[in-house]
């Protein structure tokens, strides 16, 4: 069973199975999700910002919302993510499991990767013709 | 003894953090409806008034641990992100953009390309449109100056877009030009 040895005996620092972790644990995993719900935050504004600030590509149609729809699907899909992260900790906290693997960073990185080379591609479009 | 004790009460500023941390996505929550508000007036409002919740929600809910508002406040905000995404989508494929880079048309010219609003003219363009504009600094039969007129003062003259009569210092001729 998750949190006890072998034996049967509790493991050392971890929590019994299903009884309440430590409060500062439950808070900084509420943290990291304020953090990931900001980040979601943040990509939506640039998504909106290139849409509606950004002058028009030339030769490029639909250039803008090329890139910042994208983002802003994005930042969606991670406030969802956060969530289900959230959660998904908390529950391995109450359990006294080890906190499983996050995926959310390489998601991001890959994400706001494509979204420069799709931006420098639109740009070089751009000046090209 | 412990209740004075801070880090007893609070172990490592974790609860304080956390209340910052929500404070921080409030205000998130307020910048991305101020941005918005420039696109479209109603939805900007909406998420505005957002950030108001979310600022209040970490209060309440520290106040009376595990009320319903405790234990849903986190798909709370989750879903608020997720109507604010929506109505961005909606601003950012509906509404006209709001570059402010364009320059304004004049009343029945014809609008210019995309992107070539700032093309600089041509020489072979300048060097029609130069004449067309002073002509008769192109048609002079004598090629120099006269007599007691500079060019620079004839050429001045001829710019003015006034009678020369209107303005006797717009003449800037000392003299009658010599043979008359």
């Amino acid at each position: 069973m998750a949190g006890q040895a072998s034996d049967g005996e509790p493991r050392q620092g971890r929590p019994e199975p299903d009884a309440e972790p430590d409060p500062r644990f439950i808070l900084a995993n509420e943290r990291t999700f304020l953090a990931w719900i900001r980040t979601a935050l943040a990509l939506i504004v640039g998504g909106l910002a290139i849409v509606q600030l950004l002058p028009p590509f030339a030769g490029v149609p639909g250039g803008r919302h090329a890139i910042g729809v994208p983002l802003i699907v994005l930042g969606a899909a991670m406030a969802v993510a956060g969530y289900w992260e959230w959660s998904r900790n908390q529950a391995a906290l109450r359990r006294g499991e080890p906190l499983p693997r996050s995926v959310l960073p390489v998601i991001l990185g890959a994400a706001i990767g494509c979204a420069g080379v799709a931006a420098a591609v639109v740009s070089l479009l751009s000046v090209s013709r | 003894m412990a209740d004075n004790d801070p880090d007893e009460r609070d172990p490592g500023v974790a609860m304080e953090r956390t209340m910052l941390a929500w404070r921080r996505t409030a205000i998130g929550f307020a910048a991305v409806g101020a941005a918005i508000l420039k696109a479209n007036v109603p939805a900007g409002l909406a998420v505005l008034a957002m950030s108001v919740p979310i600022w209040i929600v970490d209060r309440l809910s520290r106040r009376s641990v595990n009320t319903w508002l405790s234990a849903r406040r986190h798909a709370l905000v989750t879903a608020t992100v997720i109507v604010i995404a929506l109505a961005a989508l909606a601003v950012a494929i509906g509404a006209p953009s709001k570059t402010g880079l364009t320059r304004p048309r004049a009343a029945g010219t014809r609008p210019v390309p995309s992107g070539r609003a700032y093309a600089p003219a041509r020489p072979e363009a300048a060097a029609a449109i130069c004449p067309a504009l002073m002509p008769a600094a192109s048609s002079s039969s004598w090629l120099v100056p006269e007599p007691g007129i500079s060019r620079t003062a004839r050429c001045a003259t001829r710019r003015s877009t006034r009678p020369v009569s209107a303005s006797a210092s717009s003449t800037a001729e000392p003299r009658p030009p010599s043979g008359w």
